[in-house]
């Protein structure tokens, strides 16, 4: 299985707090990955690292290619779109503008065929595509940063913390959604979660995360059986 | 009612031009959440170069878009040279830097232009002969120059609209206005946007100091300070970060003004108020809507449902 993310000795922080300290972690083509950590873990700046949003040192290749020193719209234009946490949506864009927002790194000439898609998969968007993003509700407006993002056309979607104050109905939905686009258009995925239990379902591989660095990794089954991983992030 | 209806006309055309300044300092503030105040300074900077370029024998209207189009390319040099590295310090710094640049503009115009301070006496696009006018029912007249100048405004602020609803590049400046962060994971260069909105705030302000220079047949080293003062409050009463409030807040402070300005004359025969009491009641209008309504009149209330 070939790796289209490749993270190693990753190191990264805001100003001269580091919050990552050596961090390997890879995801293969076409499968999910998670990573687990709790709050203040790294989760985010990890995310925000691979984005190019954060300075960081360390190796991190896509497709076999170097984008250590990219900078964050050139990321997005080779493939890689990431859901921020907190959805980061454009509040004061009307839904059908925000997903016009997240093709803005493609050269297409119509739209309309990708909106239609999306407004498919997310009927809710549809109906409320002439509202500002700012109406919607947290359900709503994360379905409407996922479509965005998708917008961009990736092969390798990051979300942070999607479950990030929705009701579990929602979230499950939400995990469903994530899955599906992983099996229909083999799309890779990187979630960072708080709530294992759901993102271990959908996972191929598992990266548990602390104090920034990785402490444990293996498939889904693996990180499942592992006892101290299990009481620490799974609860039982 | 003649005189009303006079005293609006005469307010609206003065009140456009604060619109225009008060539309450039919100294309700033949208990209950077910084009141640019050197503003005023860099309308007057370009103004006094289409003098020149006039001057030297282009027509005026040449010259001014010239000028703003060398404005657009000084407002970019402006955001990458200065204000970027300033604001990579702290917000201050910004600030402090604007300051600095309104001084210096100042002062290089004084020492470019020779009688800058006392004035040079500046054309005017439109027909201002004693007897161009409309005769409106009623007895108000509209001058020809006064259409022209709310006409030019409007025209100049429905590119703009149309820039930010209807363009790519339009809908990448709404992006980094609303969220930042997300612009940039969208594949939006910032500061590349910044750098525009930078150049597009300049030479709005260019067409707007050569229209004050106009109407006042003059340009002089005070030409733009009233009028950005002015605008930088229509923009406050507008919001701050709506292009519509900005356009709202200008042409209601003019007319404003010019009531303010007229009536106590028309009433008590009085001289004492006059212009400058205009501002202040301009002012006391702007503490009160604020008080009401913190945002501004158009401004958006960033609450965000989670």
């Amino acid at each position: 299985m070939s790796r289209l993310l490749d993270v190693s000795g990753l190191v990264a922080g805001y100003g001269a707090v580091q919050v990552l300290q050596g961090l390997d972690l890879h995801v293969n083509d076409g499968e999910i990955a998670v990573i687990l950590g709790a709050n203040g873990a790294g989760k985010t700046t990890t995310m925000r690292a691979i984005s190019g949003m954060i300075q960081r040192k360390g190796t991190i290749t896509f497709d076999g290619r170097d984008i250590t020193r990219t900078s964050p719209n050139e990321i997005v234009k080779m493939g890689i779109a990431q859901v921020p946490q907190g959805r980061g949506t454009f509040t004061d864009l009307t839904v059908a503008e925000n997903l016009r927002a997240g093709a803005y790194s493609r050269k297409a000439t119509s739209l309309d065929a990708d909106l239609g898609e999306w407004y498919e998969i997310f009927p809710r968007l549809h109906e409320r595509r002439d509202q500002k993003a700012g109406s919607l509700s947290g359900g709503e407006q994360q379905m409407l940063a996922i479509a965005r993002a998708m917008m961009s056309k990736p092969r390798l979607l990051l979300c942070d913390e999607p479950s990030l104050g929705l009701a579990p109905i929602i979230t499950q939905e939400l995990f469903a959604i994530l899955a599906r686009l992983n099996a229909d258009r083999g799309l890779s995925i990187l979630v960072v979660e708080q709530n294992a239990n759901l993102a271990i379902k959908i996972a191929h591989n598992v990266f548990v995360l602390e104090t920034g660095t990785i402490v444990a990794a293996g498939t889904a089954a693996e990180i499942a059986d592992d006892d101290s991983v299990r009481k620490a992030y799974l609860g039982y | 009612m003649g005189h009303l209806l006079q005293y609006v006309l005469n307010g609206l055309a003065k009140g456009s031009i604060y619109s225009l300044i008060a539309l450039g300092l919100v294309v700033i503030y949208r990209g950077t959440g910084h009141l640019n105040f050197a503003q005023g300074e860099m309308a007057l900077f370009a103004t006094f170069g289409a003098w020149w370029i006039n001057d030297h024998g282009v027509p005026l209207a040449i010259a001014i878009l010239l000028a703003a189009a060398l404005a657009f390319i000084g407002g970019g040099v402006i955001e990458f040279g200065l204000m970027r590295p300033a604001g990579r310090k702290s917000p201050f710094a910004v600030i402090v830097v604007a300051i600095g640049l309104f001084q210096a503009l100042n002062s290089l115009s004084g020492l470019l232009f020779e009688n800058a301070g006392t004035g040079l006496s500046f054309g005017t696009l439109f027909p201002n002969d004693p007897k161009d006018f409309f005769r409106l029912p009623g007895g108000a007249i509209w001058r020809y120059e006064n259409v022209g100048v709310l006409v030019s405004v409007l025209i100049i602020t429905g590119i703009l609209f149309a820039l930010f609803q209807k363009t790519k590049i339009g809908l990448a400046m709404r992006m980094v206005a609303n969220n930042p962060d997300s612009a940039k994971l969208s594949g939006v260069s910032t500061n590349r946007i910044l750098m525009l909105s930078w150049g597009i705030s300049a030479a709005i302000g260019a067409i707007g100091g050569a229209l004050v220079a106009g109407i006042n047949a003059n340009v002089n080293l005070g030409t733009m300070f009233g009028v950005f003062l002015l605008a930088s409050a229509a923009a406050t009463l507008g919001g701050l970060d709506s292009p519509l409030g900005a356009v709202v807040g200008g042409l209601s402070l003019g007319v404003v003004e010019s009531l303010v300005s007229n009536y106590p004359k028309d009433w008590w025969g009085s001289t004492y108020i006059g212009a400058d009491t205009a501002v202040a009641v301009a002012f006391v209008i702007i503490l009160v809507v604020l008080l009401v309504k913190p945002s501004g009149l158009f401004g958006s209330t960033r609450v965000e449902r989670v």
